[in-house]
């Protein structure tokens, strides 16, 4: 059958399950474009900058599981999605970014809009390709498809030049797909290779479970394997930002988020513990502190289907490469009919660190308004709606995972590896098409939210009900805070007193409704009378200016060092 | 700092080089010398290698590393001497 290579590129996305991309039109695929309006199977979503594109894929992929599709176009259509496709290699999100390039005779001529999109997007993919030759194209992006979604999953990109999309093949016929071999992925996990990692467990007096974002990235019957798991041994469970949800914060086992801004109780116990089980996590400087500190005296199993995490930052006893969901299961198989220790006295020293509280607050001011407050409030009145969180990146991402405590896996999306402010709103479109009948709810403060703010041009476009609710301490609050503590209360341009805009007429011009609260006792009617619309709608809170995150460790301190706050 | 021979086996795909000589220019390290050439008729396969100096805990970091380069088949690192 005759067609031209942006059909036969639709056709693939379509043979993969593909049925939504996100993307902007440009000079170099106006083929590909003209294709997408003579087809109906494959959505188009049109966002107001490239950026915005790839967190929308980003959070459609990460609350999904699903390949997250994005259509670019060359030079500055490709670099403005270059942060997008970062934040999505660290967070090991599966994206195929297709951009489009000059035309192949006029590559490396400095074309209009040509920029070499291989070149710069290299370190920052799993893997890209150029293709010039069309009878390439079909399984080049099955390939492309099968590296994102299969092992470590991660970001891959396409640059299809303009007469490539429009070339057009006689008798296009798909062929199977067929995979090169220096690209294998470990699918199995050996007995033997557990054994030591079973030995440790059954010895372990004080163990924990630290799982992350590899998890995360897995099944659901993974998920419902490391509930039976925790609920088997009774080993307490901490989770990083990748991981919120694995295991719900609301059962007893959970020990909530480690790290900088982690709970105590997690932070102690990782310091105590005698056995760290790390299950797809990467050991980021964020959650461990100060090598030389990190659990100096526990024996450490390390289950990871990446190689090369194995041993980086910390060296492990037990090394274990593979899915973590085939761990998870063989870990279940052969603990059956073993007996455990006795880990009562464990738990008793839990509890007592438990006790201390560490994300108290006292909201005694009648006048104004506490972020914690804010977000505990925000957490009570839509808990029952198990809604998807995403973030922005600062003060209110750390309270956002430390008070809106997250019960199911991808619920809650966050830049967590490259902490992308501007991330939080296109995230929300991205989960909000994915998941169109749950309720979705962006957590940001102003400086995030201006970075992509003409995302609310897409919001008004599409109308689908994304809430946004900005904390509004009109500070870069993170960094104010690091002004504060380590460099003696120099504030240097983070003061947005005099940058933001009037946010309700801003909206008003968006057809957005908004509305501000300032006052404790509003508090909860604003969040109200948010929920019951069923349009796009920014809540403004006005929060206390000089608040801190805490409980925090200082960079380059240990877990057992964490400052409490002052309160406390 | 060990100095080592680095030999690799390749897909040969454009661009192979200039990830694996990424790889070291962004960790800070530099490459002293440098070969490649196609193993077969086809030239569908190559080899590299290179000879370097590395911190010897992150030898085998930048082997994983290397064999995460999806064309990439083979790896093998071989230490020559200590500096």
């Amino acid at each position: 059958m005759k067609k031209n290579g942006a059909r036969i590129l639709l056709d693939a996305l379509l043979n993969n399950g593909v049925d939504m991309v996100f993307g902007y039109p440009g000079g170099a695929n106006l083929t590909l474009y003209d294709e997408i309006h003579k087809q109906t199977e494959i959505k188009h979503i049109l966002t107001c900058h490239e950026q915005a594109s790839t967190h929308a894929a980003e959070g459609y992929s990460r609350s999904t599981n699903k390949l997250g599709v994005v259509f670019l176009t060359s030079g500055p259509g490709a670099t403005n999605g270059v942060t997008g496709i970062a934040d999505a290699m660290l967070d090991s999100t599966p994206l195929l970014i297709i951009t489009s390039q000059v035309p192949t005779y006029v590559i490396g001529s400095d074309a209009f809009q040509e920029a070499d999109v291989i070149g710069i997007t290299k370190p920052i993919t799993k893997h890209n390709y150029l293709i010039k030759d069309i009878n390439k194209l079909y399984d080049t992006i099955n390939e492309a498809i099968f590296i994102a979604t299969s092992g470590r999953k991660g970001p891959v990109l396409v640059d299809i030049p303009k007469d490539v999309h429009a070339q057009v093949v006689e008798d296009f016929i798909p062929k199977k797909l067929k995979i090169r071999n220096s690209y294998s992925i470990k699918t199995e996990i050996k007995t033997e290779e557990m054994m030591p990692g079973i030995e440790l467990i059954v010895n372990a007096k004080k163990p924990i479970f630290y799982c992350g974002g590899g998890i995360s990235a897995s099944s659901q019957k993974t998920i419902e394997n490391l509930y039976k798991l925790v609920k088997l041994t009774k080993f307490p469970i901490t989770t990083t930002l990748m991981g919120l949800g694995v295991y719900p914060e609301s059962e007893d086992e959970s020990l909530h988020m480690l790290g900088m801004h982690g709970s105590y109780e997690a932070n102690m116990a990782m310091h105590d513990a005698d056995l760290l089980i790390a299950i797809g996590v990467r050991f980021d400087d964020r959650v461990t502190g100060k090598l030389e500190k990190f659990s100096p005296n526990s024996k450490k199993i390390h289950i990871d289907i990446d190689p090369s995490e194995l041993n980086k930052n910390v060296k492990v006893d037990v090394s274990i490469n593979g899915d973590c969901g085939i761990a998870i299961e063989k870990i279940l198989e052969l603990l059956n009919g073993k007996f455990l220790q006795d880990l009562s006295p464990w738990w008793q020293q839990i509890d007592i660190w438990r006790k201390v509280k560490c994300f108290k607050y006292k909201q005694d001011d009648k006048s104004v308004i506490l972020p914690q407050f804010a977000l505990d409030r925000l957490y009570e009145l839509t808990k029952s709606k198990n809604p998807y969180f995403t973030t922005d990146v600062g003060q209110h991402q750390m309270w956002a995972a430390q008070y809106c405590k997250t019960l199911k896996s991808k619920h809650f999306i966050t830049s967590a590896g490259l902490g992308t402010m501007g991330y939080g709103v296109p995230a929300a479109i991205g989960v909000q098409f994915a998941n169109p009948n749950d309720l979705t709810i962006c957590i940001t403060g102003e400086g995030s939210f201006m970075m992509n703010i003409q995302e609310l041009a897409t919001l008004k476009r599409y109308k689908i009900p994304v809430k946004i609710v900005m904390l509004n301490n009109n500070y870069l609050g993170m960094v104010r805070q690091w002004q504060d503590a380590f460099y003696e209360g120099r504030h240097t341009e983070v003061d947005f007193t005099d940058i933001c805009p009037d946010f309700i007429k801003l909206c008003d011009s968006f057809d957005i409704k908004a509305k501000i609260v300032e006052n404790p006792s509003y508090l909860d009617d604003g969040i109200n009378e948010m929920l019951e619309e069923n349009k796009p709608y920014l809540l403004i809170i006005k929060t206390k200016r000089d608040e801190n995150v805490f409980p925090m460790i200082a960079p380059g301190a240990g877990h057992r060092e964490m400052l409490l706050g002052q309160e406390i | 700092m060990q100095q080592v021979e680095i030999y690799i086996i390749s897909d040969n795909d454009e661009g192979v080089l200039v990830k694996v000589c990424n790889l070291f220019a962004a960790r800070g390290f530099s490459i002293e010398t440098l070969h490649a050439q196609p193993l077969n008729q086809d030239k569908t396969i190559s080899s590299i290698s290179i000879t370097t100096s590395l911190p010897f805990d992150k030898l085998q970091n930048i082997k994983e590393k290397l064999l995460q380069i999806v064309p990439i088949i083979d790896v093998k690192i071989f230490i020559q001497s200590e500096i």
